[in-house]
């Protein structure tokens, strides 16, 4: 496996790519960049996962290793592509209020329909099924998981509406989203997560324990997590409508602290889920978050198979 | 500085609301959307020191903006004049202008009137000019520049009250215009004999009733500096009641007079009577009348009276009201002219085929002048004395008697008709011209008509309106002309068609005599049928009778005009028989008036307009563009003035007008306030965006 390093320099700049006003457009800017940068780029060593070939490593099944290519180049490929092309992804992307925060000029919740827009052409590319659920407090739209002509447009059009804008209920919308899908499938969270974790832990417990495989992305705007933001003025909360007087100089170490718990705690419940967690910032290049939510689900398929064999 | 609304500087306390704007911490308004304060923590707020102004220089525009207002509303004005004229050294040509009229009569107003200009006159200085005028109507000197020069200094205010001691208003209208007109040129002889620069001034002393005449003052050259002071009197009694003369009427039930009653805005005597009395003696005729009239409203009184009583001067009296100035009407019935015409013919008055018919008919039912038909036959007849003019219609030879008898009347003054009903005619009216070689002229044409008429004469200048001076359909079927030498009186009047005279007339001395071309008869022509034959024979009796009746009832000014220039001689009811005088009366009441030979009464009322005693508003002087604020003729160093009766504090802020430069420094205020606001904020929010950023 090849070493992955990048800095978000060499990414499509998300200013330029949000001033795209078509969704659509913006996913397929992102996953052509990502195809074209895969076929010219020390990028294609590690997202073997996705291509048609790769390398044979040992404890790979022999039953995919290319034989014919093996004996024209005396190299040892296998093909994993056959087998991908099955997955079955349900993205869910949160659009309540907390999600149109922005202090970059875009909101999270941009940010996030632009993700779950790539992810789907990007995985409709492989000829994947992608279904897409839009929720706040409840599961508003609904895409049941699908290939078939067209489902893509669909979905883009349902991540163009305009979000209503209610207050985020995780719990309840994974709960929703784990009867609408039963049948076993890779389920993106795309939310920013700050809902207390007691919230909404067992239900994601309870989509995880339904054999999905659940990867979450938390969606931040660097505001968020710096708290380098604003001014001393009453700050208003989104969703809770809860206004306070705010100097962020005074308040920043203290936000800094409780924020910081937050995702501490955060992570220790998604990992004693066995659960994926990626942090998206916004100002970071949308290409590269999705190619590391590419490395992060093999990696984890490679430890399971370790896991497996061993 | 002094102040004429100072409680408007109470206003001013309005500035604690700015200091405590700019003490007090604003609580910040400013919010911050963020997508969950789960885990912030309230800040204290930020407290300023309690003794620390905000934007110190924004408090200074906004207290300086309500300073400003409440001075402003305060009317400001100085007592020492920044541009004042120094009175000390330059001198003053004041013509004062001594409202005399009907009105001025009210009781109060006169004592008041002279008062102002003693007072007037009190305060002008040794060098300064003055000039006393009077208007009743007519403008008269009372004092003029001459004789204020040569008074010496301490003994002109002696003077000018020696002048009005005696004085009284007159019974005129109110001629303002016409007053300050004359005054304005009193300015031109003074400035002639005074080389230095002066300040020119006219003080009107009037009551200043809507019944002035102010019109005439429209486009009037004032001379830079000049200025015009209006002084008014207040009266004794606020309201008052007046008669005003509407006419007679006469009606089968007999004769009345008619007369309006002026009741004033202000009048609290609302019960009042008439009674009509005889003005030689002030008897009662009949009962007193009596009325009731708001303030305010008017009312027509209708005085029946007897019929002897209207053959005197009479007067109708108002009483129940305070001022009497114009309570009582002077009135005379115009008694309507005799005429005697007499027909010398022999013909008989119901004979239609003559013209004493005809004649009889067209007079009947004239009231003035009246006209008596006689006949002539002799000259014994002629000779009767008779009342009135005589009118004499011949329609047949006079012998020489009745010729010459005729002939002394027209040359007396009276009028006399001749009849060309027979070419003998011709000698006869001849005889009655005092011409000889008239010779009969048979007309080329058996049936004539009129071919040129003199619509200038005044025989025919009635009928000079192209409506009325068609006379092609009368026709005259035996037409008689005369043939007139070289040199003749007679002047042509109308011709026949065939260019021989129709209708002559001949100055005979004091009286004319008319020569006609024709009988009048319809056997003749259609003449006596026409629709102008009445008329015109009209026209020409009344010419006979003097001429058309003149009013006998008239306004006091219009005594003059009345008489149409004629030479009048005048007395008054009160004076002895014969005791005529020239003078135009100025004083209402009934005189008797003798025009030539003739007598007859007229009566002269107080002016209906002096009865409007509504006060005359001050815009319509500043329409008129009376400059009644002076400007500054010089520049002299400010000196102080002393506020006396004519310069009051509220003139002095009418003159100087501070108020206005105090809004004015509010607004440059309010703008530097706004711009300054401004620039505060758009840093404050460029700040707030540095700050987010």
């Amino acid at each position: 496996m090849v070493a992955h390093t990048f800095t978000p320099a060499q990414g499509l700049d998300p200013q330029a790519l949000f001033a795209i006003k078509d969704l659509e457009l913006r996913a397929r800017v992102v996953v052509e960049g990502l195809w074209s940068g895969l076929h010219r780029s020390p990028y294609a060593g590690f997202s073997v996962e996705f291509t048609e070939y790769r390398q044979y490593a040992p404890g790979d099944d022999l039953r995919f290793l290319d034989w014919k290519l093996l004996a024209r180049s005396d190299r040892s490929y296998v093909k994993k592509f056959e087998e991908e092309t099955n997955v079955r992804c349900l993205i869910l992307v949160d659009t309540s209020r907390s999600m149109l925060f922005g202090s970059k000029g875009w909101t999270k919740a941009d940010y996030a329909r632009t993700l779950a827009a790539t992810f789907a052409y990007f995985l409709g590319q492989q000829r994947d099924v992608v279904g897409l659920a839009l929720f706040d407090s409840v599961v508003h739209d609904y895409l049941p998981p699908r290939w078939k002509p067209g489902h893509f447009r669909h979905m883009m059009a349902v991540l163009d509406r305009p979000p209503e804008g209610r207050e985020t209920k995780l719990g309840e919308a994974l709960d929703e989203v784990a009867k609408l899908c039963p049948k076993r499938s890779v389920v993106l969270v795309l939310s920013d997560f700050l809902a207390p974790v007691p919230e909404w832990d067992q239900a994601l417990a309870r989509l995880a324990a339904a054999r999905h495989d659940v990867r979450c992305v938390q969606i931040l705007d660097p505001a968020e997590i710096n708290l380098d933001f604003g001014q001393a003025a009453v700050w208003e909360d989104m969703e809770g409508g809860r206004s306070v007087y705010i100097d962020p100089e005074q308040a920043r170490a203290g936000y800094t602290a409780k924020f910081e718990a937050h995702q501490t705690e955060l992570k220790a419940a998604l990992e004693k889920r066995g659960i994926i967690r990626q942090i998206a910032r916004t100002d970071e290049p949308l290409d590269f978050v999705l190619l590391e939510l590419l490395q992060a689900g093999h990696a984890r398929r490679a430890a399971a198979r370790r896991r497996t064999q061993l | 500085m002094n102040f004429l609304s100072p409680w408007f500087l109470l206003g001013a306390a309005l500035i604690v609301g700015p200091i405590i704007a700019h003490l007090i911490r604003r609580a910040t308004r400013t919010k911050v959307i963020f997508s969950t304060t789960r885990f912030l923590s309230a800040s204290p707020p930020k407290l300023d020191r309690r003794n620390r102004i905000q934007h110190p220089w924004l408090l200074l525009l906004r207290c300086l903006v309500v300073g400003a207002l409440a001075m402003g509303f305060a009317r400001p004005y100085l007592k020492q004049e920044l541009p004042a004229i120094n009175t000390a050294t330059v001198p003053q040509s004041v013509v004062a202008v001594l409202d005399e009229s009907a009105s001025m009569q009210r009781a109060g107003l006169w004592d008041a009137a002279r008062k102002k200009i003693y007072d007037l006159v009190d305060s002008l200085g040794p060098n300064d000019q003055f000039a006393l005028v009077g208007v009743s109507g007519s403008v008269t000197h009372i004092l003029t520049h001459d004789q204020w020069k040569q008074t010496g200094v301490g003994d002109r205010a002696v003077l000018v009250r020696s002048v009005l001691a005696d004085r009284k208003p007159g019974w005129g209208p109110k001629n303002l215009d016409a007053a300050i007109e004359t005054a304005s040129t009193e300015w031109e002889q003074m400035s002639e004999n005074v080389n230095a620069v002066t300040r020119k001034k006219i003080v009107v002393v009037s009551d200043f009733t809507a019944s002035g005449q102010v019109a005439g003052l429209a486009g009037l050259n004032w001379p830079k500096g000049s200025e015009v002071n209006l002084e008014t009197v207040t009266p004794t009694h606020a309201g008052d009641a007046g008669l005003q003369w509407l006419g007679w009427s006469e009606s089968d039930t007999g004769l009345s007079l008619r007369a309006r009653v002026v009741q004033s805005a202000k009048s609290t005597n609302t019960a009042m009577s008439v009674q009509l009395r005889d003005a030689a003696t002030n008897e009662a005729i009949g009962d007193p009348q009596k009325l009731t009239v708001q303030a305010g409203d008017t009312q027509i009184v209708i005085v029946p009276v007897p019929t002897e009583a209207a053959k005197k001067p009479l007067r109708l009296d108002l009483s129940g009201d305070d001022e009497n100035f114009d309570n009582t009407l002077w009135a005379v019935h115009p008694a309507p002219r005799d005429v005697t015409l007499t027909y010398y013919g022999g013909h008989a008055e119901n004979d239609i085929k003559h013209a004493r018919f005809y004649i009889d008919h067209a007079v009947a039912g004239w009231k003035d002048p009246i006209v008596h038909v006689t006949a002539g036959e002799s000259a014994s007849s002629a000779s009767n004395a008779k009342t009135g003019s005589e009118f004499f219609v011949v329609a047949g030879p006079l012998d020489a008697a009745a010729t010459e008898t005729v002939r002394k009347k027209i040359a007396a003054g009276d009028f006399a008709l001749v009849l060309l009903n027979d070419p003998k005619m011709v000698d006869t009216a001849a005889a009655l011209a005092g011409e000889s070689d008239w010779t009969a002229l048979q007309p080329a044409q058996k049936n004539a008509m009129f071919g040129q008429i003199n619509f200038q004469h005044p025989l025919f200048s009635l009928f000079s309106d192209p409506h009325y001076s068609d006379f092609t359909h009368i026709q005259f079927t035996q037409p008689q002309s005369v043939k007139l030498p070289a040199k003749t009186d007679a002047v042509v009047a109308a011709q026949f068609d065939d260019g021989s005279p129709a209708v002559l007339e001949v100055p005979v001395e004091k009286g004319r005599l008319i020569v006609w071309g024709s009988d009048w008869s319809t056997s003749v022509g259609n003449w006596v049928l026409s629709t102008k034959f009445v008329p015109w024979l009209e026209s020409l009796v009344e010419r006979a009778a003097g001429g058309a009746q003149r009013p006998v009832i008239a306004e006091v000014g219009d005594a003059a005009r009345l008489m149409g220039g004629e030479p009048t001689q005048w007395r008054p009811l009160s004076a002895p028989e014969g005791a005529f005088q020239e003078t135009t009366p100025t004083l209402p009441g009934v005189y008797q008036v003798k025009q030539g030979d003739t007598t007859h009464w007229v009566a002269l009322q107080v002016p209906a307009a002096a009865s409007n005693i509504t006060p005359m508003p001050i815009e319509t002087w500043e329409k008129l563009g009376v400059p009644l604020h002076a400007q500054p003729v010089t520049t002299a160093t400010p000196i102080a003035a002393p506020i006396g009766e004519d310069q009051t504090a509220p003139k002095l802020e009418a003159r100087q007008k501070l108020w206005r430069w105090m809004l004015l420094g509010a607004a440059v205020l309010l703008a530097l306030e706004s711009i300054y606001s401004l620039a505060l904020a758009r840093r404050a929010e460029h700040n707030t965006n540095e700050a987010a950023a």
